[in-house]
């Protein structure tokens, strides 16, 4: 399980560092920062994760050889993402220790000055305090419950039959009989299940457990910190306004839950599907990108997207979204006069 | 096509019954809008207003929803288009900004006063979402899959290679509880949507057995025994009944069998085999 963990919380950083360094430079302004880097590593390994199982159901290959090609793939792209890195690493900004020595200031004056400044924002202090409890709060439900919304959704039943019988889609999970007739490919395409299975498999984990428990935690968190982007963007520094939208969304998400398609019924109670994924994480970050014009990170959330949610022959939600506010920043003449508009959105 | 549209109407009028965030984005659209006074929205902020703006029409409108469901595929109902409007965003940008202004307000100076609205916003907020939980049902399936976890555990102390033929409140969890456990028909002989994941379809006698069990949860009577050599057909192992009915019936079937009635959770448990 702690394997499992650190895992989760180290493996997307170093290909989500890569992706920045190729594909925005140096003088792109705003810079992207570590966050940035983990949900586009995230996101690049669903992309991976998802190719590999279209491979492996297209060749017939069983569970376990699939497992083998995850974690070759994945420890090839953290061995290419760390040599890249270090050949391209130029750092830009100087050490916490420099900035120190450059000023002259003792460590300790660096302390009472972020103190003061704490001070200053207490309501800041307090209403992120407030947001960080509330999450805590819907984790802990998460775990608590040992259940979800079912309606709809086998994901555990399938998890547990590829398993079971070590093969992608020959068994049929609701009845434990093999297959007459198949499954279509627009389901086979679908990596989370093949994902989840791979992750029992490799880390002994029980399926329920992650499908039920671990993985809806986990999405939730990546879909606070993809909102905190968003509230970036959207408020820019001022904590005390991207705190109260922060404290919103985590009202809304643990309110919402009344319906059949609401963002916060999937990433309370089915935070394993696609379209839960989809929801909270790739559509927000869409929206953060696009206002932007960040195009890559925006064509590799459409990527995802056609990896975890059937959509019409890759064309998702994802895309519309992203079409949807292109359109506007054409009418808003943003490419036509690129210094002057693209400014003006980028935060300026 | 009409008939697509008909089931975009009342998509939006199901959304409506048991909560009320939709309701709560046209407001903050119009008041976006509309109010300048304390804070000038920016220019992201606009981007995702002007967005909303013209889609959130877009998916209430019968004709261009159906479109929209159209284009996400027929696998996926009437509250999906709402995806393509991004409602989390914006009612908390919305709300967000309405809290800035209302600070700014020079109409309401005290903090008291300030912290009395935004309570009520709140209070909004809960109201048009928190009302409506799934906790009920949810609680319900729950107290369902704990049952069928201790008949399950039951069974399979004496037995290794379990067929169970249950109600839909036990025959749904079997296979989640222990993957081994074979049954003869699967969730989606209920669960229509989920036939969209195969090929397959059942044969007339699952179909059979299927009635024949739904006929027994609903009437609380099992008098159609004739279904029971198909159940033996298939390796049915165990059939279990729902507590309810008439025990008479439960009685004439252990007795034709020759097999002893267990008593688990509030259901009757017969093996067959």
């Amino acid at each position: 399980m702690f394997l499992f963990l650190v895992s989760l919380a180290v493996i997307p950083i170093l290909p989500g560092m890569l992706f920045l360094k190729i594909f925005y430079r140096r003088n792109h302004r705003p810079r992207p920062g570590i966050l940035h880097a983990y949900i586009l590593g995230m996101l690049l390994c669903l992309v991976f994760c998802g190719t590999i199982n279209l491979l492996c159901v297209m060749l017939h290959k069983t569970l376990q050889e699939c497992v083998i090609w995850y974690s070759m793939g994945i420890l090839w792209m953290q061995l290419i993402a760390g040599v890249v890195l270090t050949f391209m690493w130029k750092p830009t900004e100087e050490s916490l220790g420099e900035f120190l020595r450059k000023h002259k200031m003792a460590l300790t004056e660096f302390i009472k000055q972020q103190w003061d400044r704490c001070r200053r924002s207490f309501w800041a202090v307090g209403i992120l305090g407030v947001f960080c409890i509330l999450v805590l709060l819907q984790m802990v439900g998460i775990c608590r419950n040992g259940y979800v919304y079912m309606a709809g959704d086998m994901t555990l039943e399938m998890v547990q039959s590829f398993l079971e019988h070590d093969s992608l889609y020959q068994i049929h999970p609701l009845t434990g009989q093999a297959y007459e007739a198949g499954v279509p490919m627009r389901i086979q395409i679908l990596c989370l299940p093949t994902l989840y299975a791979a992750l029992c498999s490799l880390f002994g984990l029980a399926p329920q457990l992650l499908v039920w428990t671990l993985m809806p935690v986990y999405f939730l968190i990546c879909s606070y910190l993809v909102y905190y982007l968003l509230a970036r963007r959207l408020f820019g520094e001022r904590m005390l306004h991207v705190g109260c939208f922060m404290v919103l969304v985590g009202l809304i998400i643990g309110w919402g839950t009344y319906a059949y398609g609401m963002d916060g019924l999937g990433l309370i109670y089915r935070g394993f599907r696609g379209e839960s994924i989809r929801a909270g994480i790739l559509l927000p970050y869409v929206i953060g990108q696009v206002l932007e014009h960040k195009w890559w990170s925006v064509l590799l959330c459409v990527g995802t997207e056609l990896f975890i949610v059937w959509t019409l022959y890759g064309m998702g939600t994802c895309a519309f979204v992203a079409i949807g506010f292109l359109v506007i920043a054409l009418i808003k003449g943003d490419f036509s006069d690129k210094s002057g508009k693209e400014a003006s959105v980028c935060g300026k | 096509m009409w008939e697509m549209i008909r089931h975009a109407w009342e998509g939006w009028v199901g959304i409506n019954l048991s909560g009320k965030y939709m309701a709560l984005v046209i407001l903050l659209l119009v008041y976006l809008w509309i109010g300048k006074v304390g804070y000038t929205i920016r220019e992201e902020q606009k981007r995702i207003l002007l967005y909303a703006t013209v889609l959130v029409p877009l998916c209430i409108c019968p004709l261009t929803a159906a479109l929209l469901m159209g284009y996400q595929t027929r696998f996926y109902d009437y509250p999906w288009i709402w995806s393509m409007v991004p409602v989390t965003a914006l009612i908390a940008m919305g709300g967000t900004v309405l809290l800035i202004r209302m600070r700014r307000d020079e109409r309401l100076p005290r903090v008291w006063q300030q912290g009395l609205l935004a309570a009520v916003l709140v209070a909004l907020l809960w109201l048009s979402g928190g009302l409506g939980s799934q906790e009920q049902q949810l609680s319900r399936e729950k107290a369902d899959y704990r049952a069928t976890q201790l008949i399950v555990a039951e069974l399979q102390r004496d037995n290794n290679a379990l067929c169970i033929w249950a109600p839909t409140t036990v025959q749904g969890y079997v296979r989640i509880i222990d993957p081994q456990i074979q049954v003869p028909y699967g969730r989606n002989m209920w669960d229509t949507s989920l036939n969209a994941y195969f090929y397959d379809t059942y044969d007339e006698d699952s179909m059979m057995l299927y009635e024949a069990m739904d006929c027994a949860q609903n009437t609380a009577h099992f008098t159609d025994v004739e279904v029971l050599d198909l159940a033996i057909g298939k390796g049915v192992t165990h059939m279990v009944l729902p507590g309810y009915v008439a025990y008479e019936d439960v009685w004439n079937i252990s007795q034709g069998l020759g097999a002893e009635i267990m008593q688990l959770q509030g259901y009757y448990v017969i093996p067959l085999q």
